[in-house]
């Protein structure tokens, strides 16, 4: 069937359109040149001056896996309820994955990769992930805590091995791509070490974190991967570690790196409390270095869940726990993790700071294309909050109202106030689709050009942004109409996005005696099946790696 | 295959398959050798280092499944499809009760339980529950199998002897010498318990550290041992029946042995644990680990019951609550631990026949079902199917197919991270042997059919 959307705005980045009145064609799920004939179309559906972009893509958000599974244990919908708020007042910060998948839809987003995908446990959130339908899904496989890559290192073996153990890895895991968190930390964490800087030896392999970043920063750019290495830096959340984080950049030696959830990254200790705003540090830094792009991770005030592979740092966070519960966890040799509810307050001069600190990252980094709209879902807050945050970015007089709102420390420690930069519809369009397209490889959308896959998303444009991105009038997903006019009418099952990148088979052989002595789990099982992929009508949509 | 399988003698007919994930308990092993044969002549050979249960399942489920029965006379299949789903459309209260689905039994499980406004959990829900009295009320620190075997240079079995539900759990996780991961230190083994210490774990672990202490004082032991391992002394402690002076003396030896190793591993085993504060003492030895890792590395590891996690894991990402759970015919669902559970529904006064309804899923044939005044539907594997049908006069029994051996799927292993890849090891059969999922779907398109007409 051939649709024509007639009249639309298009904000498309990638090819500079910035609100040009075009029409828009799709058919057998594709974007398409407009035919010869304009009439020659089965469905015609006018949008007069309605704002189209294509599906919002989210690529850092925890929606599948174990422990996500336990942030729900923790936090059922009615323990939440007693519990405060929950902002954007969808009664949990971690919904079910259907409900995730609605959700999303109904906000305009289409594609979500799930950040932090333990090998051992890829099965699970892939078939966790099948459930979240609409969407498109992905994730990306965390090493850099794993015995065996830090046993690797340890031996100073040559980087060609290293090649190809994350090149199986992927093959095994399915991902996207290669996340890290704190790397070399969560197994320190296992030997008693509560702390472990970026030049600091791990203490059972004598590796530093910043020798793990570069060898795997080198390995994801030797195999063609799109996706660079996504890197949660070393001391989250400790005043000061706007250092480590700004060594981190330097410790990619000018392979292309991915920061996460940078914000909880950005702390100085300046002031009377040792906390204060690293974020114009960040921001410079970032805008000096085009190989790095980053995702903010914006704090939302309300009870939300952290969730996090970091068991280090989340084990120091729990005593902060509200409710007063949370759980951690040692993970097969490979990394760990720690979920702890928690609420930010605007009364509470470091969460308000926070809150002021991912504002200052967003409108300090110049380039959209660079710098994505994240909550690190929902660690900062749910990502039903993210029509609040483009209010916030896009509305300078309503951000000021905020900032004047919650607790002064945030305005008198940061430079917030002061900055008059508003986003624009075509910045929100970089940071939510062609950006985030861009850094995952994801050749086949955040575009509306020919040829790309039809996932639009169509906004009624209002004075408030928030009512705007919450509440699309349309949404297509391969050119079905999922969402009419705020209700979700249509279920499509998703599709995984992976790369398979090619690797020497050679490394089984290093990796057999590993398994027999090590793992609990034969290599042949190791791996996630096409069937675990394929559940409910569910298809593959392998991208491409970049040629060496 | 001949449901008389005859001799060896054909063994070299057999084709032999590696690597072969076992679902007959929460242990997740996943490196027998299977040897079947195509010609279905010869006996299957199961090679599982000499696991009973491994042996027993794939002995007894690897066949054609046998007929349905009702009041133990056979029936045809669609018959007696279409029986349960009479039944279940007249039903006031359907309990779902569950052992040993995949994630596609899981997920079809909870599909149908929300369509029928069910009562959801596993079929021993309150007995093995671990997660939720204490994780929700303080949380914990887990580990996982990889990590004892590598990593813990201390474990301490509470009270379990995890052989009894996972027989190849210490040889897996807990072999002699030194973890790999470790400084080079040897592993030390502490059993603290009954006089009932496995023959097996002294057999392989000669000098593990036996604490003999009765049930009763289990709880107090552990609160001793909290009590010491955070640095405070108890003086003047007096028990009736047994000698505090020893059992403080030999706990101060565990806090030695604690405090000199690199990582301590706890495991119990929730059903094993003197009951009915069961989930208590887990709640206190989540506790310790917590404070154990104050200053230490621990981690926990409470064994899982043989209805498996699996179902349990479906629906929180499902529904987002743990079991038990309830569901409304508007689409809401709620959750109980203490009123929902299956143990709860079977205690009820004024069950019926004509209005009440179990499906008792059992697709690994490891559980068996109860007696109870509700009309009682089964899905449950071959041989369970055999010994139920012409046993239990009034059950509606359907045999399915077993994960792992007729049907391919994934289910969690007892540290509830890793997932298994369970395989169809007899495809000839596939066509006869349909698994729970197939047959939750036949069951709602006859419930479809109900409500036409």
């Amino acid at each position: 069937m051939r649709t024509k959307l007639s009249g639309g705005r298009i904000y498309d980045p990638t090819r500079g359109l910035d609100g040009e009145i075009r029409d828009l064609y799709f058919e057998n799920g594709r974007i398409i040149e407009p035919p010869s004939d304009p009439h020659a179309v089965d469905a015609v559906v006018d949008i007069p001056g309605r704002v189209v972009m294509a599906g919002g893509i989210d690529i850092h958000t925890h929606i599948g896996g174990g422990k996500v599974n336990l942030a729900r244990t923790l936090l059922p919908p009615d323990e939440c309820a007693a519990h405060g708020p929950v902002h954007g007042g969808r009664g949990t910060p971690v919904p079910t994955a259907p409900d995730a998948g609605r959700l999303y839809a109904l906000m305009g987003y289409t594609t979500a990769i799930e950040p932090a995908v333990l090998p051992a446990n890829a099965r699970h959130a892939h078939l966790e992930m099948a459930d979240t339908g609409p969407l498109d899904t992905g994730g990306y496989a965390l090493l850099g805590n794993d015995d065996f890559l830090l046993q690797l290192l340890s031996d100073r073996c040559e980087q060609a091995l290293i090649d190809h153990y994350v090149g199986w890895i992927l093959q095994k895991t399915r991902c996207l791509g290669i996340k890290v968190v704190n790397p070399g930390g969560i197994n320190a964490f296992k030997y008693n070490v509560r702390k472990l800087d970026l030049d600091t030896p791990n203490p059972h392999y004598g590796v530093t974190p910043r020798t793990v970043i570069r060898r795997l920063a080198e390995a994801v750019d030797n195999l063609g991967v799109p996706k660079p290495l996504h890197v949660h830096t070393s001391n989250l959340g400790i005043p000061g570690n706007i250092e480590t984080t700004l060594k981190t950049i330097e410790a990619a030696e000018g392979h292309r790196l991915h920061l996460a959830h940078v914000q909880f990254h950005s702390y100085d200790t300046e002031g009377p409390k040792g906390f204060s705003s690293g974020a114009m540090r960040l921001a410079e830094a970032v805008n000096n270095h085009p190989n790095v792009t980053v995702d903010v991770g914006q704090v939302q005030f309300g009870q939300t869940v952290t969730i996090s592979a970091d068991a280090m740092h989340q084990h120091g966070a729990g005593r902060h726990a509200h409710p007063k519960r949370w759980i951690g966890a040692d993970l097969e040799c490979e990394a760990g993790c720690g979920v702890v509810p928690f609420r930010y307050r605007d009364e509470s001069f470091v969460n308000a700071l926070q809150w002021a600190i991912g504002l200052e990252v967003f409108l300090g980094i110049a380039d959209p294309w660079r710098v994505f709209l994240t909550t690190d879902h929902p660690n900062g807050g749910p990502f039903t909050t993210y029509p609040h945050l483009i209010r916030l970015l896009m509305d300078r007089t309503y951000r000021n109202d905020q900032l004047e709102a919650i607790h002064p420390g945030a305005s008198k420690h940061s430079v917030l106030g002061g900055m008059d930069r508003h986003l624009g519809l075509s910045e929100i369009a970089a940071m939510t689709r062609s950006g985030p397209a861009r850094l995952a490889g994801l050749a086949d959308r955040g575009h509306l050009a020919p040829g790309g896959v039809a996932d639009v998303t169509v906004y009624n444009e209002h004075s408030n942004p928030e009512r705007m991105f919450e509440a699309p009038e349309y949404v297509f997903k391969r050119g079905e109409c999922i969402v009419d006019n705020g209700e979700l009418v249509a279920r499509p099952p998703g599709e995984t996005l992976f790369v398979q990148p090619d690797y020497d088979g050679a490394i089984e052989k290093r990796l057999e005696p590993y398994f027999r002595e090590v793992m609990t789990v034969a290599p042949a099982n190791y791996g996630v099946r096409d069937e675990d992929l394929l559940a409910g009508g569910r298809r593959l949509n392998q991208q491409p790696c970049r040629s060496r | 295959m001949s449901t008389e399988p005859t001799s060896a003698a054909s063994a070299k007919d057999l084709v032999w398959h590696t690597d072969v994930p076992c679902p007959f308990c929460t242990l997740g092993c996943d490196d027998l050798r299977i040897g079947l044969s195509e010609a279905t002549t010869a006996e299957p050979q199961i090679e599982a280092d000499g696991c009973p249960r491994a042996q027993r399942g794939f002995s007894e489920q690897l066949r054609p499944l046998p007929a349905c029965t009702r009041n133990g006379t056979a029936m045809d299949r669609r018959l007696a499809v279409r029986d349960a789903a009479e039944r279940l459309a007249a039903a006031e209260w359907i309990h779902v009760a569950g052992a040993g689905v995949d994630v596609a039994g899981a997920r079809a499980l909870i599909r149908l339980a929300g369509d029928l406004g069910a009562s959801l959990d596993t079929t021993a829900g309150q007995r093995y529950r671990r997660d939720s009295a204490g994780l929700l009320s303080t949380g914990a620190w887990r580990t996982t199998q990889g990590e004892i075997r590598s990593r813990a240079d201390c474990v301490i079995l509470i009270g379990a002897e995890p052989d009894a539900q996972t027989p190849r759990f210490l040889d897996r996780c807990v072999p002699p010498g030194a973890p790999p991961l470790g400084d080079g230190r040897p592993r030390r083994v502490i059993w603290v318990g009954g006089n009932r210490m496995p023959e097996r774990l002294r057999e392989r672990h000669p000098d593990v550290l036996h604490v003999p202490v009765p049930d009763a004082y289990l709880p107090a032991a552990v609160g001793l041992l909290r009590a010491e391992m955070s640095g405070h002394r108890y003086t003047r402690v007096r028990f009736d029946d047994i000698d505090a002076d020893a059992l403080i003396a030999a706990l101060d030896q565990v806090t030695g042995i604690v405090r000199d190793s690199a990582y301590t591993a706890l495991v119990w085993n929730p059903d094993q644990l003197p009951l009915p504060y069961g989930d208590l003492l887990g709640e206190q030895l989540d506790l310790l680990v917590r404070e154990l890792n104050q200053h230490a590395r621990a981690g926990a590891l409470p064994l899982d019951g043989p209805a498996g996690s699996t179902l349990g894991q479906v629906t929180t990402w499902l529904t987002g609550m743990p079991l038990p759970v309830r569901f409304r015919k508007d689409g809401s669902v709620s959750r109980d631990p203490h009123h929902l559970s299956t143990e709860s529904y079977l205690s009820r006064q004024g069950l019926h026949p004509e209005r009440d309804v179990l499906l008792w899923v059992s697709p690994l044939g490891n559980v068996s079902p109860p007696s109870t005044r509700a009309c009682t539907i089964l899905l449950t594997a071959a041989s369970q199917a055999d010994a139920t049908g012409r046993a239990t006069p009034g059950d509606l029994v359907i045999p399915v197919g077993t994960p792992g051996v007729h049907t391919a799927g994934a289910t969690f292993r007892n540290d509830e991270v890793v997932t298994l890849p369970l395989r169809a090891l007899a495809p000839s059969m596939a066509g006869a042997t349909p698994g729970v999922d197939e047959t939750v779907h036949e069951l709602e398109q006859e419930l479809a059919s109900c409500e036409r007409s």
